[in-house]
């Protein structure tokens, strides 16, 4: 494991974010890389049937690529033992050629031992489109930090 | 070394055989993907052989869509644990207003 990651980690502590562009033709890509065909990812049609305001963008391609923000900074995808999102918000993606951005940013929730939990936020047109976003990572080091209060915790 | 939600493309086979079973009467194109929890207990490999066991948790049937919860259990053939997916799908049953 890097030390640097592990240095000065602390509650709070951000970790470098991202920006992800979604158009249509990226959900054609994903549909087809994931195996996730339902329509209401392509078409405006069945989007709209169920009452969804337009195409929107698949839960897994916004949790996945949200992860991202843990897995570049932790270096190793093995590191990361449990990650959990509620899709509070549907990603709309529109039928041009900009298509919809969403930033994805994270910080330290959690210590314990080795185990370090990043909160991670995902923001579309001003709006979360991801809840209770969460990432634990096991760095195989235990972190040495400090609480709220500004004390060594042991 | 698969990213880690490489895990739901997987875990999809087990959800498409849910959404495809007749007795359930589910449509793909009114289901939404409401939350995903995994849990990793090892990554997945290139050239890995894994079996996805899927399991209806729980449907909760109110006014509006109906929530179903379903655990995809991705193990070695062997029976070695990889990875357990937990999701929640809302599915509108009727044409939404």
């Amino acid at each position: 494991m890097k030390a640097t990651v592990v240095d000065g980690l602390e509650i709070g502590t951000g970790l470098p974010s991202l920006t992800a562009r979604l158009t249509r033709e990226r959900l054609v890509r994903y549909a087809g890389a994931s195996t996730d065909f339902n329509p209401i990812h392509y078409s405006e049609h069945f989007a709209r049937h169920i009452g969804l305001p337009g195409v929107i963008a698949h839960g897994m391609l916004t949790m996945g690529t949200a992860l991202r923000v843990v897995t570049n900074w932790v270096g190793d995808p093995s590191r990361v033992i449990s990650y959990s999102a509620r899709f509070t918000r549907p990603v709309v993606v529109p039928d041009d050629a900009d298509g919809v951005e969403v930033e994805f940013s994270g910080s330290v929730s959690a210590i314990d031992g080795s185990l370090v939990t990043i909160s991670i936020e995902a923001i579309s047109g001003g709006q979360r489109v991801l809840l209770a976003a969460r990432a634990e990572v096991d760095l195989g080091v235990r972190v040495p930090h400090r609480d709220h209060e500004g004390s060594h915790v042991p | 070394m698969a990213p880690p939600t490489f895990a739901a493309v997987i875990s999809a086979r087990g959800w498409d055989r849910l959404f495809s079973d007749p007795e359930l009467e589910l449509s793909l194109e009114r289901i939404v993907h409401g939350d995903q929890r995994f849990r990793f207990i090892r990554p997945l490999h290139a050239g890995d052989v894994v079996i996805a066991t899927a399991m209806i948790d729980k449907v909760r049937v109110r006014s509006g869509p109906e929530l179903i919860s379903a655990t995809v259990d991705i193990a070695s053939r062997d029976g070695e644990p990889i990875c357990t997916a937990q999701a929640t799908f809302a599915h509108a049953r009727e044409q939404a207003a």
